[in-house]
């Protein structure tokens, strides 16, 4: 697999002295779904803002497509590669309706004026918004506004996109819009990084990454970080269906396991 | 003493081409003490009917009024307070202790009154006293949320309404507002909670309105939710699924100890799984 993201042995302490991210090692390949997960101040958004070079290693280094962030001409070649939606956007809109806000981004890239409409009605669509197009982005809801933001990045179509727990203001039918858009673009190669404090929303990953106090305290498939982890240790809560077979284990019911979903868990209760 | 709406309706933007009904004809009251959670698609109203309680926005038809008085009278002001959706919104202050202190500075506390009312919300939610120094805007997002809402505490609000409280927190941190909230409840604060997260909150609450396109489509309590409402708990879904393939087992269950109860029972009196 063609290496994406590489950090290695990064350190980092925001300048009044906040240590957040201490000796973190993690390789992501082209074309992986990784989640990446833990408590409140974990360092989270501390790591992926070093993706795109938002940040900078203190010590240890970060690479994208085998450019290091700390070289500033790399800059503009990282941030066309890694695309991200941030955690609660509210005041970064650029445009006066959605439209515009969507188009800018693409625009940016110099793309022609019909491949620009082209992907701006596809990620209004996959995102269910477009019937807002001529809203203002600043007098929508909150979860409108969230969707608008996620609807600009795709429209870039970067190879990478971070998600920052981008469905914690979304109803379930909307955080389906953008758990499918996920897959869809995942399916397309795209590498998709995505913060999330709800674990069922991970299930289709390739690995989950558990961080703590600014370390990876586990990176694996879902299936094996909760086989293998008490997460509860680290803050974080097991999705339903998981909790509930692993205390049907645990109490000695055969056959049942760590199951993944609803209906992997119907089917090992009624086959 | 209540919060009681007649019949609000509220345009956004009246008599322009933007102009936008987001709420139709709401009636509901609210009591001292109750739990109430609010939920509802996004763009449904949830956010815009809130910002009525404390009289933010006015209704453009009805009336809101908190214990008798107009929700937009000067004296409601300290008696309902407001958590906004985004914790950008409310967060100015220099430090953590700044921000926390405005509402109950404001009020006309001072000195070691204010500060143990500072302390004391954000001991609520977990925090030490050191975070006081920090600047609120060298927090994680999670962290940023919570200070937000202890400046919402520290005022002593009688009614407390939060805008999506819980988005962004980690489980520990929901265990710990949640139960921050109902000990409020217990003391006749009535804390009504804006949530996309309505089947978590359930076992808290004593009642759910749920709005759909600024209509009031579901009024009623965790009970009655579970019989009705469009999304259940996912181990509600799961014993109802158990129950259409035969298995004896109730299907109004929210909470994961009853599932395992209910399932175990069966399991054990079958003698086996799947036999
Ligand atoms: N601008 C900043 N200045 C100083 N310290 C910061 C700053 N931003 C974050 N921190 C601190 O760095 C640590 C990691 O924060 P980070 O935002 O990465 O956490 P997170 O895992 O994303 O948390 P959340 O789930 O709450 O969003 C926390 O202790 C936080 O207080
Ligand atoms: N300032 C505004 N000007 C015009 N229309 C607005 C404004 N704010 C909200 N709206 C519209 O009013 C409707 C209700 O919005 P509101 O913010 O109350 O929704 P909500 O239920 O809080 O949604 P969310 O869960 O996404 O926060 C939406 O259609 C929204 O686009
Ligand atoms: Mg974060
Ligand atoms: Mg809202």
């Amino acid at each position: 697999m063609t290496l994406m993201i590489e950090i290695q042995d990064l350190l980092y302490s925001y300048p009044d002295g906040t240590i957040a991210l201490d000796s973190v090692d993690l390789h992501i390949g082209k074309g992986e779904f990784v989640v990446i997960a833990g408590r409140n101040g974990s360092g989270k958004s501390s790591l992926v803002r070093h993706m795109n070079a938002l940040l900078l290693p203190s010590g240890g280094c970060v690479s994208v497509n085998r450019l290091c962030t700390l070289q500033k001409k790399n800059h503009p070649d990282i941030r066309k590669a890694i695309g991200m939606v941030f955690q609660g956007p509210d005041s970064q809109f650029i445009g006066m309706t959605v439209e515009e806000d969507v188009a800018f981004g693409p625009e940016n890239l110099g793309l022609p004026p019909l491949r620009i409409r082209e992907l701006v009605e596809i990620s209004l669509e996959m995102m269910g918004i477009s019937e807002l197009r001529f809203h203002s982005p600043r007098s929508l809801s909150g979860g409108q506004k969230q969707k608008v933001a996620i609807a600009g990045v795709l429209a870039m179509e970067p190879g990478c996109i971070v998600f920052d727990e981008v469905t914690s203001m979304l109803d379930p039918f909307s955080r389906k819009d953008v758990l499918d858009a996920v897959k869809r673009i995942h399916a397309k190669g795209t590498t998709v990084i995505y913060v999330t404090h709800r674990l069922e929303e991970t299930i289709n990953a390739d690995r989950l990454v558990i961080m703590d106090s600014g370390k990876v305290v586990a990176d694996a498939s879902p299936r094996d970080v909760f086989l293998q982890h008490d997460l509860e240790m680290y803050g974080i809560e097991l999705p339903p269906v998981v909790a509930l077979s692993r205390m049907l284990t645990r109490a000695g019911f055969p056959g049942i396991g760590i199951a993944l979903t609803k209906d992997e868990l119907l089917e090992a209760l009624c086959p | 003493m209540s919060i009681d709406i007649r019949n609000l309706t509220f345009r956004y933007n009246p008599g322009t081409p933007l102009e936008n009904t987001s709420l139709k004809d709401i009636s509901l009251s609210i009591g001292k003490g109750e739990f109430i959670l609010i939920g509802g698609e996004i763009g449904s109203g949830k956010s815009t009917l809130v910002r009525h309680f404390n009289g933010l926005l006015k209704p453009s038809s009805g009336q809101v009024t908190v214990d008798g008085m107009a929700a937009h009278a000067k004296k409601v002001k300290a008696r309902v307070g407001v958590l906004f959706q985004f914790p950008q919104q409310q967060l100015f202050g220099r430090t953590v202790f700044e921000d926390v202190a405005f509402g109950p500075r404001n009020f006309g506390l001072r000195g070691n009154e204010l500060e143990e009312q500072v302390y004391s919300a954000l001991e609520l939610l977990g925090f030490d006293k050191e975070i006081c120094s920090n600047s609120p805007f060298h927090l994680s997002g999670g962290q940023m949320r919570l200070v937000a809402i202890a400046g919402v505490l520290a005022s002593m609000p009688e009614y407390l309404v939060l805008d999506e409280p819980f988005s962004g927190l980690d489980a520990e941190n929901r265990t710990t507002l949640l139960s921050a909230l109902k000990h409020l409840t217990t003391k006749g604060t009535s804390v009504i909670v804006v949530s996309h997260r309505i089947p978590d909150l359930l076992s808290a609450a004593d009642r759910i309105f749920l709005l759909d396109h600024g209509n009031l489509v579901f009024g009623g309590t965790p009970v009655d939710y579970v019989k009705h409402a469009p999304y259940l708990p996912e181990i509600t879904c799961l014993m109802k699924e158990m129950r259409r393939k035969g298995f004896d087992v109730r299907d109004d269950i929210f909470h994961i100890d009853d599932a395992f109860s209910e399932i175990s029972r069966v399991l054990n009196t079958k003698g086996a799984v799947g036999k």
